[in-house]
């Protein structure tokens, strides 16, 4: 049997935790366009992606552990873009939507009236629900 | 009900493209928002002034009773949270 030539184990190290960093992302964005309504916690807190690119970047620090001189080039790219996944991942989750407080408005006041048109062209005045429970939910728009 | 700075055309066509039966109310010119406390100066895609993310439980009275405005947009209020302020509402979640 010829001798097995070819990717080292940093290398395969390295794949590996890159394939489970990219893996944690994509699912991510997954979670939110797709499994949102069923999976309330995990679009909120990422626990399952987390792992996945916490697992994706123990690898690849595994794999920079055993590095061999002059077999660097593969796998050093394969560590790096892990990184750079794992700091994405990070931005997405927790720097790019991060917004300015607003405190909105009191509990125990009351909530002030309106008057607003609805899809169907109609008016809606908070009033008319005097009886019945109302949810606002605010959005910040569809685009 | 939800609540977005979008024209109606837009809500219409939302509510068509995802089945909402709910109403959608339009506050372009965010002065419902305002009174709430909710506008996000230039957050809109384009720079343009939108509604904070954000839920307000309003109980039988017209009392706010549960709120939940979130700093980090991605993140909504849990489904049993929601319920759950529900069901703590002055007189139950149905009472007339």
């Amino acid at each position: 049997m010829p001798p097995r030539v070819g990717i080292s184990r940093p290398t395969r190290l390295a794949a590996v935790g890159l394939v489970l960093g990219v893996g944690g992302l994509l699912a991510y964005f997954y979670v939110v366009f797709h499994l949102g309504a069923w999976l309330p916690r995990v679009r909120n807190d990422a626990v399952p992606n987390w792992l996945l690119v916490a697992a994706g970047l123990f690898l690849s620090l595994r794999a920079a552990m055993h590095l061999a001189p002059g077999r660097r080039l593969v796998p050093g790219v394969l560590i790096g873009l892990n990184v750079l996944v794992a700091g994405a991942f990070v931005a997405i989750l927790y720097v790019e939507p991060v917004v300015p407080l607003a405190e909105g408005p009191t509990v125990g006041v009351a909530a002030p009236d309106f008057a607003l048109a609805d899809q169907h062209g109609g008016t809606v005045h908070l009033a008319d629900f005097r009886g019945a429970p109302v949810l606002l939910v605010f959005y910040r728009g569809h685009w | 009900m939800a609540v977005a700075v979008d024209p109606v055309e837009t809500s219409a066509e939302l509510t068509r493209t995802a089945s909402l039966d709910y109403p959608i109310l339009s506050d372009p010119d965010l002065s419902m928002i305002d009174a709430y406390g909710l506008r996000h100066r230039g957050g809109g895609p384009d720079g343009h002034d939108v509604a904070h993310s954000a839920s307000v439980l309003i109980d039988r009275d017209g009392i706010v009773r549960w709120t939940f405005v979130t700093r980090n947009i991605r993140v909504r209020p849990l489904p049993g949270d929601v319920l759950a302020a529900v069901d703590a509402l002055p007189g139950g979640p149905n009472a007339r």
